[in-house]
C-alpha cells in the first residue's frame, strides 16, 4: 500500500513538473512552418518529422525539405533522405501524434511521450530502490526525484529524444529480471518483456545494444542456478530465457527488414549513411554528379570508427568536468553517486553489480565516443541513460548515512544547485553550444555567444522559453523568471519534504508506541545492524543505527532470529 | 495465460558432489607451473614469428640502437667493452652479446628477441609465483599470468631489443623476493623465539631481492628508484610501526614528542638489526649504480655523463621544452595524467580499471603493513615515471591527451607497460576475492578487453609507437642508396643521428666509424679522407658540424670525395680514388 501511494505521489508530482516544462507549439504543425517556430530549443524535430511522415505519407523516407530540418541527424541513400537514428522512437510516438492530431496539438502531444517515459523511470527507480536495494521509502522516493528534477534529464523529459525511452526500457528490464529471479511464476511473461525490450531499445538507438548488455548478462546469470541437494550438485537452468528470445528475434528481424528495404542491405545501419550537411556540402563543392559523390562519401563512413580508446580522456572530461557539458557542473549532486558506489562496493551483490555495470558501460561507451558533446545540448545528454542508476547510489549513500545531518545538508545543497540548473534548462532551452563552438562563433562573427549554463541563463533573462504552458497560458500573468522561481520553489519543497520530513515521520511511526506486534516484512539494510548482514561486529556498522531506534531494533533483530531469519 | 502464470519447468543436470570434488581436485592439481612455462614459451615464439614476418622487431629506432651497442663490442673497428657507452645502462646489451655475434640474429633483430623473449618467459613464471605466494591459489596465479602474458603490448615488446622486458623481469624478480622477505620479517617480528631457519630465509630473500634490484639498476634508470624504495622499506619493516600507530591514536598531537623522547622505541637490538640488514641490502643493490658512476667517470670523464651529456634524455627534453611541447614538466597533475593514461593504454582500459578496483579491494581487505608495502613495490614504476616527467627527464606523448597542435602524438608510449605486472597482480587478487558470479564477470571483462583490441577500439600502442610514432626508425632513401651501392670500405657517420640505418643497409659494423671509435673518429673529423671511403652527413649532426660547417675540412671533403647522394637532409660522399 505504501509503495502504491509512493508511486501515486511520483506520478502526480511528475505529471505536474513535466507538464509545466513541456515543450511544444500549439497546433498540428506542418513541416514547412516548423523551423521558424522552433527558434530556441526544439532541435529534436527530426523524429517528430518522421512520425508525421509515417502518418501523412506512410514512408520512412524524408523529403529534402524535411531532411534539411532534421539535419544534422538526416542521412542520404540513393536519392532518398532518412533519419540517421533507427526509427523506433518515431514509431512509438505514432499513437501520441494521432491523439494530438484530433485536438489540434500534434506537436505537443508527441512530446508528451517523453514525459510519460520519464514518469515510468521515476516509478521503476523507486521500485528498484525499495524492493531490490531495500532502501527506506524516503530514500527510494529521493532516488526517483533526484533523477527526475535535479538532473539535466529534466530538460529532455518532455522532448523527443531517445534517452528517456532507452532508460525506461533498461530500467524496467532490470526490474523484470529481478522479478524473474525471485518468482518462479510469470517467468515466460517476464522473459518475453525482457527480450522484447532488448530488441526495442536497439530499434530506438544502436548503442543501446551495448548499454543494456549488463541486464542481459544478469538475465543469463539468474537463469542458471547451482543447488546442493543431499550429496548431489544440481545445475538448474530455466529454459524461458531461450524460448522467450523469440520476441527479440522477431523485433530484430523487423529491424533488419527495415534496413534491407530502405538501405539495400539488412546489415546496413542508418547511422552509416552519409550525413545530410556533410554530404551535400562536400558533394556540391566537388562538382559532378551529386549521387556519385555522395556514394563515395558514404562508403568512407563507419560509425564504429568513432568509438576509440584514445577519445576516453577527452570524453570523460567532457562528460563530467567540462564547463559546457560536465555532469558535475550541471548536476553536482551526482558526485555523491560515486561515494554511494564506494559504500555499495563493500556490500556488493549481483544486483548492485549489475546496476553499477549499466552506469559504467554507459559512461565508458560515451566517453569513448568521438563526439561526447551531443551537439547543441544541455549538460551531458548521453549520460541520461545512466542517471537513474547513479541517482540510486546518491540515495544509497544518504540512506547509509541517514543519521549524519551533515551528509543531508551537503546533499540538500547539491540537490538545490542541481535542481536550479536543471530547471533552468527545462524552462529555457536544451540546446546550448559546446564551448569550442561558442568560442569559434565569437571569434569569427563576434556573436557574444555563451555556452553551457550561462547560455540558458541568457535565455531566462531575456524571457525566451520553450515551455508550452508558460507560452500559451501564463506569459501574461508572470515573468519567465517568476515562473522559473515558482517551479524551482515547488521542486525544492518536495525535496525538503522527502529528505528531512519523511525520515522523521518514519521514525515516529516506528517508535514503540506505534509499533504493531507483527514484524515488518521489509526492513531497510540501512536500519539493520551490519553485524547481522555481514557477520561483522562494531565499527561503522553500529553507527548506522540511529540511537532513537536502537532499542526498537534490538527487539526487531531478536524477533527475526526467532522467526528463523 | 494460465500456463504462463504457472511455475515454468526447469532443466536440471545433477552430478554427485564427490564427482565434482574429484574434478575440482584434478583441476587444481594440474601442473600449472609447467602449463605457464609451456604457454609463455609458445606465446613468445608465436609473437616473435609474427613480429619477424612483419618487420616489427626492428621497427623502433631505439631497438636498432640497442642491437648496435653489443654488436660494436664484438664486431666494431675498435671492439671492446668501452663501446657500451655511458647513456644507456649496460645489462641488456651485455645479455645480447652472445647473440649479436651471429650476423643473421643481429640483422633480423632476433638477438634482441631472444633476450627479451627469455625475460618474458621468466617474468611469466615469477608473476605466477608471486601471486601464488600471496594467495596460495594456483588458479588465481594462473589468472595473473594470463593477464600479463596475453597483453598485446607486452607480447610485442618482448619481440624487440628494447630494454623494458629486461627491466620488467628484474623488477618482478626483485619484487617477488622482497615480498617474501617482508612477509617473513613481519612474521618473525611477532614471534618471541624466531626459528633459525626462518631467520636464514629472511637473510636469503633479502640477498636475492638485492641482487635482482642490482640487475634492474643496470637495466634501466627505473631500477634505481626501485633500489631506493626497497632500501627505505628495509628500514621501515624493522621499525616498531605498531607502537607508532598506538602512540598516534592515544596521544594524538603529543605523539611526535613522545616518540622523540622514547627514541622511536628503537632499542639497541633493533638498531643493530636495521643497520645490518640495510647495509647488507645496500652494498649489493647500490653497487650497480655506483659502478655506473665510476664507469662514466673513467671512460667518459664525467660521472654524470648519463644525465649531463648532449646525448642524455634530459638534453633531448630541452629541445621539446624550447618548442613548448613538454606539458608535464613541473606540472604534477599533468605528469600524473600522462602516465595514468599511458599505463591505461598499455595495460588495456578494461583490465586497468578492474585492477584499480583490485588494488582498492586488496588494501581494504588487508589493512596491514604487508599489504601497503606490497602494493607500494608494485606501483614503484608509476611513481618513478611521474617524477621523471615532472622533472623534465623524460617525455611521453599519448594521443589520449596530447594537445592537438603538437607535431607528434605518439612517443615513448611503451613506458606504461611497466605497470602491467601490478595490473596483472591486482586483477588476479580481485578475481581471488570474488565469488563465482564475480569471477565469471572478471572473465567476461578479460574477454571484452581482447574483443576491444580485436575490433580496433584499443590500439596496440607500443606497436603504433614503433611503426607510426616518433619512436619509429626512419627509413630513408639514403638507406636504400647505401644498401644498393655500398660495396666495401669504412663509413663515417654519426650513429646517434641515425642518418643511415646500419642494420637494414647491411653495412658490416666493423666498417662503421662513429663517435665512439678512437682514434678513427677524431682523426676523421680533421682529415676525413684518412680512413673513410664513405661519409654520410645529416643536417646538423656531428659530421655536419665538424666537417661540413668548417670550411677547411669541407675543402678536404670536396677534394677527396664525390657527392653521390643528395636529399634535403642527407648527403652521401664516396672517396674519389676508391
Amino acid at each position: 500500500m505504501k509503495s502504491f501511494l509512493a508511486c501515486l505521489f511520483l506520478i502526480i508530482i511528475g505529471a505536474l513538473i513535466f507538464g509545466a516544462v513541456l515543450k511544444g507549439i500549439w497546433g498540428n504543425i506542418p513541416a514547412e512552418s516548423l523551423k521558424d517556430k522552433t527558434e530556441y530549443s526544439l532541435r529534436d524535430r527530426g523524429r517528430y518529422l518522421l512520425t508525421q511522415n509515417l502518418i501523412e505519407h506512410q514512408t520512412f523516407a524524408l523529403t529534402r525539405e524535411q531532411a534539411n530540418l532534421a539535419a544534422p541527424d538526416a542521412g542520404y541513400y540513393k536519392g532518398k533522405w532518412f533519419e540517421l537514428y533507427p526509427p523506433g522512437l518515431s514509431i512509438l510516438a505514432i499513437p501520441f501524434y494521432i491523439v494530438g492530431l484530433r485536438f489540434n496539438l500534434s506537436f505537443v502531444a508527441t512530446f508528451v511521450m517523453g514525459g510519460i517515459f520519464a514518469i515510468g523511470i521515476l516509478i521503476f527507480t523507486f521500485l528498484i530502490a525499495r524492493q531490490i536495494l531495500k532502501m527506506p521509502y524516503w530514500a527510494s522516493i529521493l532516488a526517483s526525484i533526484i533523477f527526475g528534477f535535479s538532473s539535466n534529464s529534466l530538460g529532455y523529459s518532455t522532448s523527443l529524444f531517445q534517452h528517456h525511452a532507452s532508460a525506461f526500457f533498461i530500467l524496467a528490464s532490470f526490474y523484470a529480471v529481478y522479478q524473474y529471479k525471485i518468482h518462479k511464476k510469470w517467468g515466460f511473461i517476464l522473459g518475453f518483456f525482457i527480450w522484447a525490450s532488448y530488441g526495442l531499445v536497439i530499434f530506438l538507438d544502436y548503442p543501446n545494444a551495448i548499454l543494456m548488455l549488463p541486464v542481459m548478462i544478469y538475465f543469463l546469470i539468474v537463469s542458471i542456478n547451482i543447488k546442493k541437494v543431499n550429496d548431489r550438485i544440481n545445475l538448474v537452468f530455466r529454459p524461458a530465457i531461450i524460448i522467450t528470445s523469440v520476441f527479440f528475434i522477431l523485433i530484430t528481424a523487423l529491424h533488419l527488414y527495415y534496413n534491407y528495404v530502405n538501405f539495400g542491405s539488412a546489415t546496413k545501419l542508418s547511422g552509416s549513411l552519409i550525413g545530410f550537411r556533410e554530404g551535400v556540402d562536400k558533394a556540391l563543392d566537388k562538382g559532378g554528379s551529386l549521387n556519385d559523390n555522395l556514394k563515395k562519401l558514404s562508403q568512407k563512413k563507419n560509425p564504429v570508427n568513432s568509438f576509440k580508446e584514445t577519445s576516453i580522456a577527452n570524453g570523460a572530461f567532457e562528460l563530467f568536468i567540462a564547463p559546457d557539458r560536465g555532469l558535475f557542473i550541471f548536476s553536482p549532486v551526482f558526485i555523491l553517486a560515486f561515494v554511494g558506489v564506494f559504500y555499495a562496493a563493500s556490500r556488493m551483490d549481483l544486483e548492485k553489480g549489475t546496476l553499477i555495470s549499466i552506469a559504467a558501460v554507459t559512461i565508458f561507451f560515451y566517453a569513448s565516443w568521438g563526439d561526447p558533446y551531443g551537439g547543441w545540448a544541455f549538460g551531458p545528454r548521453y549520460l541520461i541513460t545512466a542517471l537513474p542508476f547513479l541517482a540510486l547510489f546518491v540515495s544509497y549513500f544518504l540512506s547509509v548515512n541517514s543519521h549524519k545531518i551533515v551528509s543531508k545538508i551537503v546533499a540538500f545543497l547539491l540537490i538545490g544547485i542541481s535542481a536550479a540548473i536543471s530547471m533552468l534548462g527545462a524552462v529555457t532551452t536544451n540546446a546550448t553550444p559546446p564551448q569550442s563552438e561558442a568560442v569559434w562563433l565569437n571569434s569569427h562573427y563576434q556573436t557574444g555567444t555563451h555556452y553551457g549554463i550561462q547560455y540558458a541563463f541568457d535565455f531566462l533573462m531575456s524571457g525566451k522559453t520553450s515551455s508550452f504552458v508558460y507560452t500559451y497560458f501564463l506569459h501574461n500573468r508572470m515573468s519567465l523568471l517568476q515562473y522559473y522561481e515558482l517551479l524551482l520553489g515547488g521542486v525544492m519543497v518536495v525535496f525538503t519534504f522527502v529528505l528531512f520530513v519523511m525520515p522523521v515521520l518514519g521514525l515516529i511511526r516506528s517508535a514503540p508506541i506505534f509499533r504493531r506486534k507483527s514484524v515488518p516484512d521489509k526492513v531497510s539494510p540501512a536500519f539493520v545492524p551490519v553485524e547481522h548482514i555481514r557477520g561483522a561486529k562494531g565499527g561503522a556498522a553500529e553507527r548506522e543505527i540511529i540511537p532513537f531506534e536502537r532499542k526498537y531494533h534490538a527487539r526487531l533483530v531478536s524477533l527475526r532470529k526467532n522467526d528463523g531469519n | 495465460m494460465q500456463g504462463l502464470y504457472h511455475s515454468e519447468k526447469t532443466m536440471e543436470i545433477s552430478i554427485s558432489e564427490n564427482k565434482i570434488n574429484d574434478i575440482k581436485t584434478w583441476f587444481v592439481n594440474l601442473p600449472w607451473y609447467n602449463i605457464v612455462l609451456f604457454l609463455a614459451v609458445f606465446l613468445s615464439t608465436v609473437a616473435i614469428g609474427v613480429s619477424l614476418m612483419n618487420g616489427w622487431i626492428i621497427a623502433y629506432g631505439d631497438a636498432q640502437s640497442h642491437l648496435n651497442i653489443p654488436k660494436r663490442i664484438v664486431d666494431s673497428i675498435t671492439p671492446g667493452l668501452a663501446q657500451l657507452g655511458g647513456i644507456w645502462l649496460p645489462l641488456p646489451h651485455l645479455l645480447m652479446l652472445p647473440f649479436v655475434k651471429i650476423e643473421i640474429l643481429y640483422r633480423t633483430g632476433l638477438a634482441g628477441s631472444i633476450v627479451s623473449g627469455a625475460a618474458f618467459v621468466i617474468s611469466c613464471l615469477y608473476i605466477y609465483r608471486l601471486v601464488w605466494f600471496i594467495t596460495k591459489s594456483k588458479i588465481t596465479a594462473f589468472v595473473a599470468f594470463l593477464v600479463f602474458a596475453l597483453n598485446p603490448n607486452m607480447l610485442y615488446l618482448q619481440t624487440t631489443a628494447l630494454t623494458e622486458p629486461v627491466l620488467i623481469l628484474f623488477f618482478i624478480l626483485s619484487s617477488y623476493y622482497f615480498t617474501r622477505f617482508i612477509a617473513i620479517t613481519l612474521k618473525n617480528k611477532k614471534l618471541v623465539d624466531t626459528e633459525e631457519r626462518a631467520r636464514h630465509k629472511e637473510f636469503l630473500y633479502l640477498v636475492f631481492a638485492a641482487f635482482f634490484a642490482f640487475c634492474a639498476s643496470l637495466s634501466r634508470y627505473d631500477g634505481w628508484f626501485l633500489v631506493l624504495i626497497e632500501s627505505v622499506l628495509v628500514i621501515f619493516v624493522y621499525l616498531p610501526i605498531n607502537k607508532y600507530i598506538k602512540a598516534l591514536k592515544e596521544k594524538k598531537f603529543k605523539a611526535p614528542f613522545i616518540l622523540i623522547r622514547e627514541k622511536f622505541y628503537i632499542g639497541r637490538g633493533t638498531f643493530n638489526k636495521i643497520q645490518g640488514m640495510f647495509v647488507l641490502f645496500s652494498v649489493l643493490a647500490f653497487v650497480g649504480i655506483l659502478m655506473w658512476f665510476v664507469w662514466d667517470g673513467l671512460i667518459l670523464g664525467d660521472p654524470f655523463y648519463f644525465t649531463d651529456s648532449n646525448y642524455s634524455a634530459k638534453a633531448q627534453q630541452q629541445a621539446w621544452l624550447k618548442r613548448n611541447e613538454l606539458p608535464a614538466v613541473h606540472n604534477l597533475p599533468v605528469s600524473f595524467d600522462y602516465y595514468f593514461f599511458d599505463s591505461m593504454t598499455n595495460v588495456g582500459v578494461v583490465i586497468f580499471a578492474v585492477s584499480l578496483v583490485g588494488l582498492i579491494v586488496y588494501i581494504s581487505k588487508n589493512n596491514k603493513l604487508f599489504a601497503y608495502v606490497f602494493a607500494l613495490i608494485l606501483v614503484v614504476p608509476f611513481i618513478f615515471n611521474v617524477f621523471t616527467m615532472y622533472m623534465g627527464q623524460s617525455v611521453i606523448f599519448i594521443p589520449h591527451i596530447t594537445p592537438s597542435n603538437f607535431e607528434w602524438k605518439i612517443f615513448n608510449v611503451r613506458y606504461g607497460i611497466l605497470m602491467l605486472p601490478a595490473a596483472a597482480v591486482f586483477y588476479a587478487l580481485l578475481f581471488h576475492y570474488l565469488k563465482n558470479q564475480g569471477k565469471l564477470i572478471l572473465i567476461i571483462f578479460f574477454l571484452l578487453q581482447i574483443g576491444l583490441y580485436g575490433i580496433g577500439y584499443s590500439k596496440v600502442m607500443a606497436l603504433s609507437d614503433g611503426t607510426e610514432g616518433l619512436s619509429a626508425s626512419k627509413n630513408t632513401d639514403a638507406d636504400l642508396f647505401m644498401k644498393k651501392h655500398y660495396d666495401n670500405g669504412l663509413v663515417l657517420m654519426d650513429d646517434f643521428a641515425r642518418s643511415v640505418n646500419i642494420i637494414q643497409s647491411n653495412i658490416p659494423m666493423q666498417n662503421i666509424i662513429y663517435i665512439g671509435n678512437k682514434p678513427y673518429w677524431p682523426v676523421s673529423m680533421k682529415e676525413p679522407e684518412r680512413y673513410a671511403k664513405w661519409i654520410v652527413i645529416q643536417k646538423n649532426d656531428e659530421v655536419w658540424q665538424n666537417i661540413y660547417e668548417k670550411p677547411d675540412v669541407r675543402g678536404r671533403l670536396y677534394k677527396y670525395f664525390n657527392k653521390v647522394y643528395t636529399s634535403p637532409d642527407i648527403l652521401i660522399f664516396e672517396r674519389m680514388n676508391a
